[in-house]
């Protein structure tokens, strides 16, 4: 297990790197450089932003900087909002995305296995078809839609809670419930179609025979098997709403890293976007380590140190 | 308690709130907000709080509170207003100024404003390394245009003027002579060298940044060799004329040919050394009948390291702490106009040294670092979130604001803004933050609700070089088929005005009255040509020799080469682009039987297809940066850097030189309105609407005035809480009235 953990530790290092060569050559291949506008920009004024931000480099020369600068872990400066540098704007933005995507993916869980659960075991009845049918909106109804749903029933309507913004845990609800909802319906689904899966297999039939309760049953033997989708689910999952979403940070004007995504790629923001690179590819491949052990230790059947 | 039941408190106390009140949208009570705070959108994070690097609204807006010029605009009429200056005196012929600062006029720290802060500042914004986008704002003060560009530099010692580079005899000149270096060497260029002199106007086509330029003569581009070479300079043979301004012709040797050259076709090397400078006799005077004294001007090769960029060449300088002078190059009537950019407020040369000393200049705008002289000074500054601003208590009206803080939500959606404004969170949409085009309708009923005729415009850019688009017939017909009222009212929904011409009838200067005037008297901007009329625009397509024919329901044009219409912004954004484009493209369908095809471009690649020419039609727009109708006419001269269409009239251009040095003003605006009928013949661009400013503002929200400058610094502003009771139109104080200039002898 340890070594297991050591050599995904060994490879996250060369597949970031590759990640991050690719993403910096594709990204000065767009046309277009960080200070074009609408208005021309003096042909001084470009100059001097060119030298400040060692744009006028040779690229190659741009690329050892910018490795260097990721040893130092420096991500250098952000240029379109000057005095600022990347570490600081993912300093600032990202606790806010995880802590309300954590809050997301507990909300998610929280309602999504019991609901799955539920599900499974009311097999083929009217308690299986509701949840289901429920499920079904939750992950048909993307968030640019529910968001504003509940802005509009919650705060507009029934004037239960803010609109927008980042301030009390009243201002967290309406975000969590818009970020974790469409994924607790995905868990929904994945929770219902794993315990089927186990419900129907031998050897839950030969707990049955030797008497065990139902509860133990549940809990003890098919549990642990039936949510192997669920946690396979969850790396990609968890990563993207850990990075925040790009429309509830939009819609409840939340300070978080989402908008990055877009944002930076659309200014030309070369280092911005290689920092968000960086931070998601990061997280997603430790997340995706941590489901790996998780899915040995939920299922006797997978060793992750067999040579 | 639980955090079960505090919750449900919670959700009690909330549902209590008032609710929305018929005739507004939303609330109308401030529940829990104090009555000395203001809560405004301010829709985005600015780029800067600098006033002299910012340039896009979200930090104008914040700028022009937190600073102030010498001069102001009054909030309803844009009417100069004191500022900084009390009151000034000015040349007859426009091109002197002194203004006198007033004496309690303080920075937030305490100390005194000194017109040596406005030096500093005015310098700073022109200085090349500062990287400023107003630096066209600054243009019209004396040399401003060789001193941005790093043309004219001053010796720092005593040294010679040396004939060629490595000469040890020369003229000996003291220190502090000006010179005007025409190029730093070693250089090189892509342009042969000419055996003999050429004669004509020249001109070079902007290279990129570290790359070369190509050489035309009289608008031929001349051979242009492969490879970038390296230049020597020899000597000067006379004088000549590129890209409009004085020049001289060089000898040079490249590649072993001899033959000349002029200094604007030359590249300096990134580590050149030696400078090739004349003499320069063009410094400020100052003074109205003083002629700058005009040295034999003598050319020649000096150490580069020996001159330095010098402040004193350019038209501005403090004759005391309280009296600033400012000599500009033409008359400029928009002058007084310009001062209330905030390209023109003052800055601090301690704080911003001090920063830069710290490792980074930029953040001397931050909360800790900052001082300014306006009616606010900045609190906090909570990154892409908010914003708040604390009165200023040395702002030497400050006793007479009657807010004590003013809260900035960056709020990017506007749904999001519309929102917490509904819920009673807002106090006011804010200049910056929009109405969403589909909400217009729905809130246009609404007592809260305001739409302002606006200084913006929207038109198509036509590449003039680009087949059918070549000949004006074509481009006047396109111009005539569009029902630009009907495309209003379709599309934009919006009190927006359609556009006949380029410059809004409501542009102040003396350009409103003129534009009445003419009305009056059959406008020309106004006429039937450059009205809506699918017959005459047809009419003029056969003129050009296509055929136009009737077939059943619809007109057919066989043989019109196919236009294509670049815009950026995906269908269903929040932007109107693609919708316009679409309706635009059926309209031509409709009235002229010829098909456009549509382009959608993310914003940056459309910017760099523009730029390179790759497009035929492309959207665009401007916003007025002063009330005048040279911010718009500006963008039309072959040598704007915003003109993309690549027409050029020597006549528009002659009289947009006129227009900025003749000191009448009514002559002036005369001069301008000729200069953009030349521009509507030629009709390098489809000028389709002026923009509307649509905003919400609660009814207790007091001194909030449109214009349409858009403009609405805070400090006039106030929260009335007996406005059920009353309706004043008053100021948070009274602003005073600009007296008019003494004469300057």
């Amino acid at each position: 297990m340890i070594r297991f953990v050591l050599r995904r530790i060994a490879w996250l290092v060369p597949t970031l790197w590759v990640t991050v060569t690719l993403v910096f050559f594709l990204l000065r291949l767009a046309p277009g450089g960080p200070f074009d506008g609408e208005r021309a920009v003096p042909a001084e004024a470009l100059r001097a932003l060119e030298m400040k931000y060692h744009l006028a480099d040779p690229l190659w020369r741009q690329y050892v900087d910018f490795l260097a600068g990721l040893l130092r872990g420096d991500l250098g400066p952000c240029f379109r909002y000057p005095g600022r540098t990347v570490n600081e704007l993912i300093a600032m933005s990202l606790p806010v995305s995880m802590h309300l995507g954590a809050m997301a993916m507990a909300l998610a869980l929280a309602v999504g296995v019991p609901l799955g659960i539920l599900g499974a075991l009311r097999h083929n009845t009217w308690v299986d078809s509701a949840s289901m049918t429920v499920a079904m909106f939750g992950i048909s109804i993307p968030r640019f839609v529910l968001a504003p749903l509940l802005v509009l029933v919650f705060s507009l309507k029934l004037y239960w809670l803010p609109v927008a913004r980042w301030e009390s845990w009243r201002h967290m609800i309406l975000p969590v419930l818009a970020a974790g909802l469409p994924s607790s319906a995905t868990i929904a689904r994945l929770t219902r179609g794993g315990m089927l899966e186990i419900l129907k297999s031998d050897f839950i039939r030969t707990a049955r025979a030797k008497g065990l309760s139902e509860r133990t049953i549940i809990v003890r033997h098919a549990l642990r098997g039936g949510l192997l989708p669920v946690v396979s689910y969850l790396g990609p999952g968890f990563s993207g709403l850990l990075v925040g979403s790009l429309v509830v940070e939009r819609i409840f004007n939340i300070p978080g890293m989402g908008r990055y995504f877009v944002e930076a790629a659309s200014n030309r923001e070369y280092n911005l976007v290689m920092g968000i690179t960086l931070v998601y590819g990061g997280i997603l491949m430790t997340l995706n380590t941590l489901v790996d052990v998780a899915y040995a230790w939920l299922d006797p059947r997978v060793r992750l140190d067999e040579k | 308690m639980p955090s079960g039941a505090r919750f449900a408190v919670a959700l009690l106390v909330a549902s209590c709130r008032n609710e929305s009140e018929p005739g507004f949208y939303g609330t109308v009570s401030r529940h829990g907000h104090d009555p000395r705070t203001l809560y405004v959108n301010n829709g985005d994070e600015p780029e800067y709080l600098d006033p002299g690097l910012v340039s896009e609204q979200a930090g104008g807006c914040l700028v022009s509170d937190l600073f102030e010029g010498l001069v102001e605009q009054h909030p309803r009429t844009l009417q100069p207003i004191e500022g900084v200056a009390e009151r000034y005196e000015q040349s007859d012929d426009n091109r002197f100024y002194r203004f006198h600062l007033r004496e309690t006029a303080r920075w937030s720290d305490g100390r005194d404003v000194v017109a040596e802060d406005f030096v500093y500042a005015w310098q700073r914004v022109l200085r090349p390394e500062t990287g400023s986008r107003s630096v066209s704002m600054l243009e019209p003060l004396k040399n401003a245009h060789l001193f941005r560009q790093g043309r004219v530099l001053v010796a720092t010692e005593p040294l010679l003027l040396r004939p060629m580079p490595d000469a040890q005899t020369g003229i000996a000149y003291p220190s502090g002579a000006p010179f005007r270096v025409h190029v730093l060497l070693p250089a090189s260029t892509t342009a042969v060298p000419f055996v003999t002199v050429p004669s004509g106007e020249l001109g070079t086509t902007p290279g990129k940044v570290g790359g070369t330029a190509e050489l035309t003569v009289a608008g031929r581009p001349t051979q242009a060799l492969q490879a970038r070479a390296t230049v020597t300079v020899l000597g000067v043979v006379g004088k000549t004329r590129c890209n409009e301004e004085d020049d001289v012709m060089l000898e040079v040797l490249a590649g072993g040919q001899r033959g000349h050259l002029p200094t604007c076709a030359l590249v300096s090397e990134p580590n050149a050394h030696t400078a090739y400078v004349s003499t320069f006799g063009g410094m400020p005077t100052f003074r109205p009948e003083v002629a700058s004294e005009v040295p034999a001007v003598r050319s020649g090769f000096l150490e580069r390291g020996s001159l330095r960029l010098d402040g004193s060449i350019l038209g501005v300088r403090a004759v005391s702490p309280r009296v600033l002078e400012v000599q500009l190059e033409r008359a400029t009537p928009y002058f007084l106009e310009l001062l209330s950019n905030h390209a023109y407020f003052p800055v601090r040369r301690d704080v911003i040294e001090r920063a830069a000393a710290a490792g980074d200049v930029d953040r001397w705008t931050r909360p800790e670092n900052i001082v300014s002289n306006g009616p606010f000074v900045l609190e906090k500054h909570a990154f892409r979130y908010e914003i708040v601003f604390a009165k200023n208590p040395h702002y030497w009206a400050a006793d007479k604001l009657k807010l004590d803080r003013v809260v900035w939500l960056e709020v990017g959606s506007h749904e999001a803004a519309l929102a917490l404004y509904k819920g009673g969170e807002l106090d006011y949409l804010g200049s910056v933050s929009a109405v969403p085009e589909k909400y217009v309708p729905l809130l246009r009923t609404q007592r809260d609700f305001s739409e302002t005729p606006w200084q913006s415009s929207y038109w198509y850019e036509l590449n003039v070089e680009k087949p059918p688009l070549d000949d004006v017939r074509v481009r006047r017909a396109l111009n005539m088929a569009i029902d630009k009222r009907r495309l209003i009212d379709s599309v934009t929904h919006g009190k927006q005005t359609p556009a006949t011409h380029f410059v809004p009838d409501y542009t102040g200067s003396g350009y409103d009255d003129a534009a009445k005037a003419a009305k009056k008297a059959g406008d020309p901007f106004d006429a039937g040509r450059w009205q809506f009329d699918p017959e005459a625009a047809r009419g003029l397509l056969r003129e050009a020799g296509y055929d136009v024919q009737r077939r059943g329901e619809r007109w057919v044009t066989a043989g019109f080469p196919a236009l294509e219409i670049l815009y950026n912004g995906a269908a269903g954004a929040t932007s109107g682009h693609p919708a316009i484009a679409v309706a635009i493209q059926s309209l031509w369908r409709e009235h002229l039987g010829i098909s456009a095809t549509l382009r959608n471009e993310e914003w940056k690649v459309m910017l760099k297809n523009m730029r390179d020419g790759h497009f035929q039609i492309a959207r665009l727009g401007w916003s007025a940066d002063y009330n005048h109708p040279h911010t718009y006419l500006e963008t039309f001269a072959q040598t704007s850097p915003n003109n993309w269409t690549r027409w050029k009239s020597p006549e528009f251009d002659a009289l947009l030189a006129r227009a900025t040095a003749t000191s009448d003003s009514a002559e002036s605006i005369d001069l301008y309105r000729q200069a953009e009928s030349v521009a509507l013949e030629a009709m390098p661009r489809l000028p389709l609407y002026f923009y509307s400013k649509a905003t919400l503002a609660k009814p207790y929200l007091r001194g909030l005035h449109p214009n349409p400058m858009n403009r609405h610094p805070v400090r006039w502003m106030w929260i009335d809480s007996e406005w059920r009771s009353r309706s004043t139109a008053e100021l948070a104080y009274e602003p005073l009235m600009l007296a008019k200039p003494g004469r300057l002898e």
